[in-house]
Formats: structure tokens, C-alpha cells, sequence
């Protein structure tokens, strides 16, 4: 069995060769083995595929990254593999790379008869070669060598599929793929640099033409495949996104890999179909996070084919109130509606460590308020992180879907929300019906959400009320030039030591997330008025170093943290409207 | 940095989001300014050496943003003779990003090379460079160019920034396979490359321009080879910046009189030098973050310690033959060290560790930079068993905010403190 990593890799000639071929690009629990003998900023990729390389006595490796080639190294130090091969892989694809991958696949052919002394079988060349031919999508495998015709079948069926998603950019993990296959209802291809593997039709003499010459027409068809963003000339990438059936892509980057940032920009240029861009890093995904995504990314897709989502459960109830519930990881929000649209009642309570406890307490607070039962509400709507384990919500939307709802309609002349939450930050764009355009969330780093401002103010001994008010007396200008949380929180410590001022250094840090954020808004293409919602929104330090930064001034409602709960509500009557 | 490099630099920044042909006049004038300066009053000894490299590379900086018509940008292997030969300027990652972080102005080009979506993890120097082109304040050039050599960086950088400009661009490919077949294939290469700057400059190449180019590099990398045999048994109290002048002067300057001046200069300032015992010698991998003061009060002009070469100073310092000058310039990117995996690197670091005499080595972890960061601890596994102790350090050689200050600094002193308990 020999273990790979990389489209390029010939699998078709390994075959011929009598060898089985595996694609290593499953997750790993953590980098400790690869950061011994690397670094820690090195491809995570690379680094899980460091570990899963052990696994295999033989390697086939292409030199398709700065990552890649080091781990070669780093397997070469080591020398517990029988058989560990590099293919130079040329950067362009004209004749003389053509010449030079020709020379690589007799120099690879060569060096595994020496290693193991077999013959190439003309015949399972051939066999392979077809079964790559069928589809132009998904990798091949040995299975599909082994039963040509079920792969072909099951590929012609995703070829003529109505629509399809497609997964485009950097590797995705095997198990990433299978989590968006399972949560995503219409077929998923992985278009990413470790499938998307296409070759063409073999030449008609292919059966009598010297080993030579069907070196030829290989080394040309590898160098046809749709380019990773290693190659020279990635025009032919378009075919990834111009397919007329595709109508959603999810845009993968993995952390540390440098590729896929720039050809995802372009891609945002150049497509317009729904957009979700994941970056993710070889480690299990946070569950919450990606669901709500592809969930917001779903509703997108769906809002643009016009075809409404059928609420999971209809329970007509009272038919003058509708409630919406924002279940967040700090704090349970809910608000309570009319017909007319007028708000209530709402109530915000601790989430603590049960989501459905917190929402109970919530819902019983405004019924409370309005001194009715929960059953009188005539729908309701969840959204948050732990929107789907409200037992009692009709229905759930994203938090994207449900803050654009709500502050579209608190102010219809917003184009941009920046929503500051505990654990994550939304920049959500939106169009002049209230439409989300686009939007952009931080990933697992903190830096930029509620979360980064309550782990400084932990370092600067101060509760968040105190720490506003503190920031707003700063006296120098004082730049916190961390982006990372972990070396903010150092670069605090060292500024304490150094005698500064707290009130300057909140006020640095105050600049430093309007910085991250600024840029998460640049990324998303906002575009004023702006609209700022979440809790961070009461935070006055924050709010003014924003305004410098974007040069504009952020719109605040009255009720910041409740625009998620709104949007939900108002969700909740537009279900029962139909 | 000092308050008047604060206010210029603050000068830059404020104007770039709305009048970015300001920003650009003002690093013009700056860098005009600074040149001149050194050029007339730049002193004697190894600080006018470096002054007057300075000043070739101030002009060239001031050059790029005024008149771009005659400037191709490239990457700091890409062979420049042949650019010499037909007049033409570089532009380079490495020094415009070093010169803008010098100017205390590197954030708002990072910043906005981040706001289209660019990885956060890219490399520094190219991300300031990428933020200069997107914002305006560095005019289009004639043309971009890079090797495929070491850096993946290259690849996307210059495609994104010939895309953004809408300028011509070529590519060397230089094969990882270290051998003579990649040179023919790599000098082919270069002479498709010089069809390309004919056809746009509408002029055709001297050759005996070229011979005459490369003779001078030639005789540079043999004085700046020279250099380095002397340093083995002499004390220079060398700057970080001034590594990343002979960084300059091995690579892109190379064919230039000022690079083959500098050469001579400072191998003939080593002749005059004499041994010190007391300094721990430091050989350094990679570029050096000359931005950051309290990194050079450890291991600049002191009594304690000497930088005493980086590596890509010597990096490919081998003979070239004018007669054969694409063969010469494939041969020099092929047989570069940092090409062909990381043990011909690590190879070389212990080479000139033994022929310098150090007493330590330290690997600058570059953000970004997965050739070195990924190799850093097979170099320092090896060097060690050679007996040489080796810091792997991470920073940033021209962006701080991916540096923590304090930290760095403790573990360079940390490691000075260990190379001096082994006295």
C-alpha cells in the first residue's frame, strides 16, 4: 500500500505496478508528534499528514507546496520508510514540463522495480487510466479501478446530477467531507486540491504503443488535470466554478496554507453563487460553528432557487404572538411580537451550562411579562448556537439569516451588520430587501469577539463595566500589535509590568479588535450605513476606535443584543403568514 | 525608532486610504533624502560602507515609486543582470517591505493586503509588498517576474500582482532536482525571458552588455567569497542591517558597480580587522528583523556578541563565466542551497559554522516562511550534533504584529547566557 497526498500523484501508474494507493488526508487529534520535528506554523495539513504517514511503509510524494517538501524531508531524516519517493513536478505545463513529468514517471517506474522487482502491467494501466476518465470530478481509487463500472454509474449519476455543491480549495479532511455530505441535502463533489482528478480518453493505439510513448500521453493528461494553485498558468480553474449545475460552493482553506486565501478571493470576484468559505485545520471541526454555516449557507442557496423551507413542525397556536429565541453561548435572548410587528415583550438571561434550561427560563420571563402561557404564542422561531436543542422552538434559522432580519428592520437603510457576539463575530451584507449578500465570520481564534475583551480585562483585574469606563480616560496612544489572543494577553502582561497607563492599554486593545474586525468587514465587502449589534455594541470604547478605523458611523439600536431574538421572531411570523 | 521616522511614517499611513499619490511622493522624497544623505555624508570605515549601500538602495526605492516605467518587479533570487543590461530597475519584496517597516508605515499596506481575504499567515514581506501595489502608492511596473526557487510565496504574490496591475509576467520554473539537465532547462528559460524584455522595450540586448554584467558579478561573488574566508579568523561588529546589505548586494544588486564596490570594501575593511576572543560568534539562518531594537542592542555593536554572516548572503556564491551567461544564472538558481531539500541547507549551515568558527547558530523562524520554519528543527537536530547550539527564534522581519517583543528578546539572551556558561 502505498500512501499519498496530491491530485498529481500517477495512482494510475503505482496500479500498473501492482500497488494498492491510499489518499492520507484524514484529521488528527493534535500536532504534537509533527511539531517536534517541524513547527507549529507549518501547513496543518502537512503536520496531520506527518503523523498518518507512519502508518505506511511506502510514500509516493509530490513537491506541490513549501509544507510538503519539508515534511519529505523531515520522513527522509528519519528514514523509516522502505520506499519514500519525491516527484518534481513541474510548474508549467508546456512541452518541456510535459518532457520533465515524463522523465519523473521513468525515473518513479524505475525506482519501484528496484525496490520491488515487478513488471508494469500494460493492462491494469489501461484499466486504471479508463476509470479516471469517467467522471471529471472526485478522486479515483483502487475500488473504482477494481469495479469500473459501479464507479461509473455512481459518477454519471453525479454528472447529470440538477444541482450539485461543490468543495473547492485547499485539501478537505476525509471526515470534514463526510460531516458536509451528511448535512448538506443535494450532492457534494470534492473539487479541492486532493480530489479532482480527470484524466482524458487514451490514445486509440494505447494497447501496441511503447511504454515510452503511453509515458507521453500520461505525463500530458497529469498536466491537463484543472490546476492546483501551484501551477503557473490556473486559468483552466474557472471549469470549477463555471459549471452550470453547480449552485453553491464551499470555498476550504486549511490553516498555514498560503494557496487558497488568493485564489478565494478571486473566486468571490468572479462567481455568484452562494459562497461558504470554512477554514479549517486537520482537527475535529467545533460541530456548532460549522452547522451553523452551512445551515446559513443553505437558506442562501434555497432563498436564491426560491423555494422556501417547510417549517419542521407547524403548531398553530394563539394567532396574535410570535416569539423568537437567540440561544448564544454567553446569554438566552427572547422577544415576543405581534402582527403589527411590535415588540412586546423580550428578556435576556445567562446561558449557563444548559442551553435548554436558560431557554425555558427565558420564555417563561416574557410570558411572564405579558402574563400568558407558553402555549399562546403562536410560533416560535430559535437561533443561536443552541438553537437546535429548544425543544419547545416551531422552527430554527441561523443567527446570520435572523441578525440581518432583525436589524434590516429595526433600520431599513442598513447594507452591513457587524455583530460582536461572546464567541464569535458576523460581518453579514446585506441587499436593499433585507438579503443577505454575504457574510463572514472569525474562525476558531477569539481575537475580535466578546470572549478576547472579557480574557484582557481578566489580565487587567477589571469586570467589562469598569473596563470601558476606564478605556475612555486613555491619555497615549498605545498599540497592542498582536492579533493573536494568546500574545495579546502576553503583550498586556509585559504592558503592565512596563508601568502603562490601564486606561491606554484598554485603549489599545479597544484599536486592536477594531482592527481585526475592520478587516473582517473589508472581507466581506461591507459597505456603509453599518449597523452594530450584539452586546460588544454597549461597549463605548470599542464602538468609537470602530468608527475611526471604518471612517463612518456605526448605527446602534436600543436593543443591540436582542437583533438576533427579533429577527427570529419576526421570522416566526412570516412562517405562519406562508 | 526615532519621533521624526514615527512622524513620516505617520504621514505615509494617514494619507494612504484617500491620496495614495501623496503617500507615494512622500516615500519618494524620504527615501531621495536618506540616499543623498549617505551618499554625501555618510562617514568612514564599515559605516560608510553601509551608507553608500544605503544610498544605491535608497535610489532604487526612490526610483520605483517615481518613475516605474523602467522597473520590473521581481523576487529577490531572480537573476538581475539581464535587467541591468537593458536598463532596467528591480523592485523587491525584501527591501520595500524593510524600508516601509523602517518607516514605521508596514501596517496599513499589511492591513490592507489582509482585507481582500489573504491569509494572515502569508509572509510578511510579500504581504506589505502586495499591500503597496493594492493601495496605489507603488506605480505600476514594466513587468513581474519570479523563480519558482524556494519560496511559494513568489508564486502567488507576483500572478496576484500582475493580475492587479494588468502587467506582463513570467515565471522561471527551477526544477527541485539539483542536477545539469535542470540548468539547461532553467537557462532556456532565461533567454525566453529576454526575448519578452525585448519585445516590450522594443530594443534588442547587447550581449557583450550581459558578458560584461555578469563579469562583475562575478567578480563580486569572488570578493564577497574572499570576505567571508577572512571573517573566519576576524571581528567586524556587522549590523543586522547591514546582513541584509550583503543580502541585497550577493542577489539582486549583483551585476551592479555598487554591489561589486560594496563587496571589495568589505572584504577589505575585514583584511584590516583583527581577531576578538571575547565576542560569541552567531552565524543566522535567514533574514534578520533589523526593525527591532531590542533584538540589535543583544547582538549588534557590543561587547558580548557578532552576527557573523546569514545564510542567504552565501547561498549560491559561485563562479560564473561571462562567456556562459544564462548558463551561469540557471546554474546559480539551481544549485542555489535553498533548493533541492533541506539538507543541502543544513549542509551548508554547518559548513560555514565550522570554516566561521562559531560558537552558535540561530534559525529565524520568518512568519510565514515554511521553507525555514519547516526545516528549523532538523537544523538545529543537526547542527548540535556538530556542537554547535542552535535557538530556534520565530519573529517577523518587518511586521510586529506577529512578533512578541519581550519574549524574543528574553530567548536570545537566554541563548547568549548558554553560549557563555560553555566558555
Amino acid at each position: 500500500m502505498i500512501g499519498y497526498t496530491c491530485k498529481y500523484t500517477p495512482i494510475e501508474l503505482l496500479y500498473a505496478l501492482g500497488e494498492t494507493t491510499e489518499l492520507l488526508n484524514h484529521e488528527v487529534t493534535d500536532f504534537e508528534y509533527a511539531e517536534k520535528w517541524t513547527h507549529p506554523n507549518l501547513c496543518c495539513h502537512a503536520k496531520a499528514f506527518l503523523l498518518h504517514s507512519s502508518e505506511l511503509n511506502e510514500l509516493v510524494l509530490i513537491n506541490c507546496c513549501d509544507s510538503i517538501r519539508r515534511a519529505y524531508d523531515v520522513l527522509l531524516a528519519q528514514k523509516s520508510h522502505r520506499f519514500l519517493f519525491l516527484f518534481d513536478l513541474p510548474h508549467i505545463d508546456d512541452g518541456c514540463g510535459q518532457e520533465n513529468v515524463k522523465k519523473e514517471l521513468v525515473r518513479l517506474t524505475q525506482r519501484y522495480i528496484e525496490y520491488h522487482p515487478v513488471s508494469f502491467d500494460r493492462q491494469r494501466f489501461l484499466k486504471a487510466c479508463r476509470a479516471s476518465s469517467v467522471s471529471s470530478f472526485d478522486y479515483a481509487s483502487d475500488a473504482f479501478f477494481e469495479a469500473p463500472s459501479e464507479a461509473t454509474s455512481k459518477l454519471k449519476e453525479l454528472d447529470s446530477a440538477a444541482t450539485f455543491i461543490a468543495i473547492v480549495g485547499a485539501r478537505v479532511s476525509q471526515e470534514l467531507l463526510s460531516t458536509i455530505k451528511e448535512k448538506v441535502p443535494y450532492p457534494v463533489i470534492d473539487a479541492t486540491c486532493g480530489g479532482n482528478r480527470h484524466l482524458g480518453l487514451l490514445p486509440p493505439n494505447a494497447e501496441n504503443i511503447s511504454f515510452d510513448e503511453l509515458m507521453d500521453w500520461y505525463a500530458k493528461e497529469l498536466l491537463h488535470f484543472i490546476p492546483c494553485m501551484r501551477m503557473a498558468n490556473i486559468e483552466p480553474r474557472r471549469a470549477l466554478w463555471e459549471n452550470e449545475n453547480l449552485c453553491g460552493i464551499i470555498y476550504n482553506t486549511v490553516k498555514f496554507c498560503d494557496y487558497y486565501s488568493f485564489d478565494y478571493s478571486r473566486v468571490k470576484k468572479e462567481a455568484s453563487l452562494p459562497i461558504l468559505k470554512i477554514e479549517s485545520d486537520f482537527t475535529p471541526q467545533t460541530e456548532g460553528q460549522l452547522s451553523t454555516r452551512l445551515e446559513a449557507f443553505l437558506e442562501n442557496i434555497q432563498a436564491r432557487q426560491k423555494k422556501p423551507q417547510k417549517p419542521k413542525k407547524q403548531q398553530l397556536r394563539h394567532s396574535d404572538l410570535f416569539g423568537g429565541i437567540d440561544s448564544g453561548s454567553t446569554t438566552t435572548k427572547m422577544v415576543v411580537i405581534d402582527r403589527n410587528r411590535k415588540i412586546l415583550a423580550s428578556s435576556l438571561v445567562s446561558t449557563g451550562a444548559q442551553t435548554q434550561k436558560s431557554a425555558q427560563k427565558a420564555l417563561q420571563e416574557t410570558c411572564r411579562q405579558l402574563d400568558i402561557e407558553p402555549v399562546d404564542l403562536a410560533s416560535i422561531v430559535s437561533t443561536g448556537y443552541g438553537r437546535n436543542n429548544i425543544a419547545f422552538a416551531t422552527d430554527s434559522k441561523t443567527e446570520i439569516t435572523c441578525h440581518a432580519k432583525g436589524a434590516f428592520f429595526l433600520d431599513p437603510t442598513i447594507r452591513t451588520i457587524v455583530d460582536i457576539g461572546g464567541q464569535d463575530s458576523k460581518i453579514i451584507r446585506i441587499d436593499n430587501q433585507g438579503s443577505v449578500v454575504n457574510f463572514v465570520m472569525n474562525d476558531k481564534c477569539a481575537a475580535g469577539t466578546g470572549r478576547f475583551l472579557e480574557m484582557m480585562a481578566r489580565a487587567l483585574e477589571l469586570d467589562i463595566d469598569n473596563m470601558v469606563r476606564t478605556g475612555l480616560a486613555w491619555k497615549s496612544d498605545l498599540t497592542i500589535s498582536s492579533m493573536c489572543t494568546v500574545f495579546a494577553e502576553s503583550e498586556v502582561v509585559s504592558l503592565i509590568a512596563d508601568n502603562r497607563s490601564i486606561a491606554d492599554i484598554v485603549h489599545g486593545l479597544n484599536k486592536s479588535i477594531a482592527s481585526r474586525i475592520t478587516s473582517m468587514i473589508s472581507r466581506a465587502g461591507g459597505q456603509a450605513p453599518y449597523m452594530m449589534t450584539g452586546g460588544v455594541a454597549r461597549n463605548t470604547g470599542v464602538v468609537r476606535e470602530l468608527e475611526i478605523k471604518l471612517g463612518e458611523r456605526l448605527i446602534i439600536s436600543e436593543i443591540p443584543e436582542l437583533c438576533g431574538a427579533l429577527g427570529a421572531a419576526l421570522s416566526a411570523l412570516e412562517l405562519m403568514e406562508g | 525608532m526615532n519621533s521624526i521616522v514615527h512622524r513620516f511614517g505617520r504621514a505615509v499611513s494617514s494619507q494612504v486610504p484617500q491620496n495614495p499619490q501623496l503617500s507615494r511622493n512622500i516615500l519618494a522624497a524620504g527615501y531621495t533624502l536618506s540616499g543623498w544623505k549617505d551618499a554625501y555624508f555618510g562617514g568612514k570605515g564599515l559605516k560608510g560602507v553601509y551608507a553608500h549601500m544605503n544610498a544605491a538602495i535608497s535610489r532604487n526605492m526612490s526610483h520605483s515609486f517615481r518613475d516605474s516605467s523602467r522597473s520590473a518587479m521581481v523576487n529577490i533570487f531572480f537573476p538581475c543582470e539581464i535587467l541591468y543590461a537593458m536598463d532596467i530597475a528591480p523592485v523587491f519584496p525584501e527591501a520595500l517591505s524593510v524600508y516601509i517597516v523602517n518607516s514605521d508605515c508596514g501596517e496599513v499596506f499589511a492591513e490592507s493586503a489582509e482585507a481582500i481575504g489573504i491569509s494572515e499567515s502569508l509572509c510578511s514581506y510579500h504581504k506589505i509588498m502586495i499591500g503597496t501595489a493594492r493601495t496605489g502608492v507603488l506605480p505600476k511596473p514594466l513587468l513581474i517576474a519570479n523563480t519558482t526557487l524556494a519560496c511559494d510565496a513568489n508564486q502567488l504574490s507576483f500572478r496576484y500582482l500582475a493580475e492587479e496591475y494588468g502587467s506582463p509576467h513570467f515565471i522561471v520554473d527551477v526544477p527541485h532536482t539539483v542536477n545539469k539537465e535542470s540548468v539547461h532547462y532553467v537557462a532556456s528559460q532565461l533567454k525566453n525571458f529576454t526575448v519578452l524584455l525585448e519585445d516590450l522595450l522594443h530594443s534588442s540586448m547587447s550581449e557583450s552588455k550581459l558578458r560584461y554584467t555578469v563579469d562583475r558579478a562575478n567578480r563580486t561573488i569572488k570578493a564577497y567569497r574572499e570576505y567571508l574566508n577572512i571573517r573566519a579568523r576576524t571581528s567586524l561588529p556587522i549590523s543586522m542591517t547591514g546582513e541584509l546589505f550583503s543580502l541585497v548586494a550577493t542577489h539582486v544588486f549583483l551585476g551592479t558597480p555598487e554591489s561589486e564596490q560594496y563587496a571589495i570594501a568589505i572584504k577589505e575593511l575585514a583584511q584590516k580587522a583583527s581577531p576578538d576572543r571575547r565576542k560569541k560568534r552567531i552565524l543566522w539562518l535567514h533574514t534578520l528583523p533589523n526593525w527591532q531594537d531590542s533584538i540589535r542592542v543583544l547582538l549588534e555593536n557590543n561587547e558580548r556578541t557578532e552576527i557573523l554572516a546569514s545564510d542567504m548572503t552565501y547561498d549560491t556564491l559561485i563562479d560564473m563565466d561571462p562567456e556562459k551567461p544564462y548558463e551561469s544564472m540557471a546554474e546559480r538558481l539551481v544549485y542555489n542551497i535553498n533548493n533541492g531539500g533541506a539538507q543541502r541547507r543544513i549542509d551548508a549551515a554547518i559548513a560555514y559554522a565550522k570554516k566561521l568558527h562559531a560558537d552558535g547558530v540561530i534559525v529565524f523562524g520568518q512568519w510565514g516562511c515554511k521553507q525555514t520554519m519547516g526545516m528549523s528543527q532538523l537544523a538545529k537536530m543537526a547542527l548540535e550534533e556538530e556542537g554547535f547550539p542552535t535557538l530556534v527564534l520565530d519573529g517577523d522581519g518587518c511586521d510586529p504584529r506577529n512578533v512578541a517583543d519581550g519574549q524574543m528578546a528574553t530567548r536570545v539572551n537566554a541563548f547568549l547566557e548558554q553560549l557563555e556558561a560553555s566558555r
